[in-house]
Order: C-alpha cells, then structure tokens, then sequence
C-alpha cells in the first residue's frame, strides 16, 4: 500500500512512491516545511 | 533542528548514502508551483516531491504535534541555538502546516520499513551519521 502512495513533483504530475524505489534502499526524508 | 539545515546535512552527503546503494527522496507538504517556485531558488542535489494532502505523512504516522510544543524549553533552547549559529528561522510557504512533524524512513527495495525516525517535535532531527549506517546495512 506505501508504495502506491501519489506524490506530486513540482511540474504537477503525478507518480507513486515505488517509482523512486529504483536502487538497493530508499531515504525518505519528511520535512516539517521548507523554510 | 529545523527542516532545512537537515536537509542541507543529509544532501551533502548524498554520495556517501549513494556508495550504500541508497537513494534519497525528499517530501515535503508543499503544492507542485509553491514546490517548483523553491527549487528555482533553491535547487537540490536529490529528487523533492509535493505531498500537499499529507497522504504520505499519514501513512508514515507522522503526528501533528500541539502549539504547547513551540513553548517547551528544550525546543526554544534549540530553535535559540540554530539561531546563534547564524541560521535563519524562515516563515512557512504556503499551505505548510508547521504543525505538522516530519520524519526519515529507510525502505528496501520490497517497500519494507527497514528504519524509522519519527521527530518527537520540530527542532529533532536524526543524526546523518545514523542515517548513513542504517543504510550501510550496519
């Protein structure tokens, strides 16, 4: 289910989380906000 | 910590994470044109994705956490010490909920959860030197 999960890239598409799951592990970094 | 400088801390050492076969993705709560309108000014070294209706931090149980929090010691003495340090406290973009908290997750290539950190409040990040070994498998 966490892999299906949509994200959105800055040009406004799209893509599900699995679809950076390309190499051995995956960091995911969550930030509070961006300032 | 705030958001930024452990951003800063962890794309630096973005070929170290790469060495381990560990790539890194970064999410944020911002929306595509607030998302793209940063990366202009600030570009990174790894991919940013938007996650406006914070389906991700959910999945992930990321808490928002209460205003109380703002005001504990241990917060003010780290947001004071960011500060001395000569780093800027910045005004959320827009649609940011400051409430909301943020986290670090490895996943392997099965989507498994392999390690978690969840921020107990808004100045806590990991250590990018505890990063590095969860991802060299250590």
């Amino acid at each position: 289910m966490t892999l299906t999960i949509p994200l959105l890239l800055p040009t406004g598409e799209t893509v599900p989380l699995s679809s950076f799951l390309t190499s051995d592990t995956l960091l995911l970094v969550f930030l509070r906000h961006l300032a | 910590m705030p958001c930024r400088a452990h951003l800063g801390e962890v794309t630096a050492r973005a070929d170290d994470f790469h060495e381990f076969g560990c790539n890194i993705l970064v999410v944020t709560q911002a929306r595509p044109d607030v998302l793209a309108g940063f990366l202009a000014h600030f570009p990174q070294p790894v991919p940013v994705v938007g996650d406006p209706e914070r389906v991700a931090y959910h999945a992930f149980g990321l808490e928002r956490t209460s205003w109380w929090t703002f005001f504990r010691p241990g917060v003010i003495w780290r947001y004071l010490k960011h500060m001395f340090t000569g780093q800027r406290v910045r005004k959320p973009y827009a649609g940011e909920d400051v409430r909301q908290l943020g986290g670090d997750f490895l996943l392997n290539r099965a989507g498994e959860v392999i390690y978690s950190y969840r921020d107990p409040d808004p100045t806590r990040r990991p250590p990018v030197a505890e990063l590095l070994r969860a991802a060299s498998g250590r």
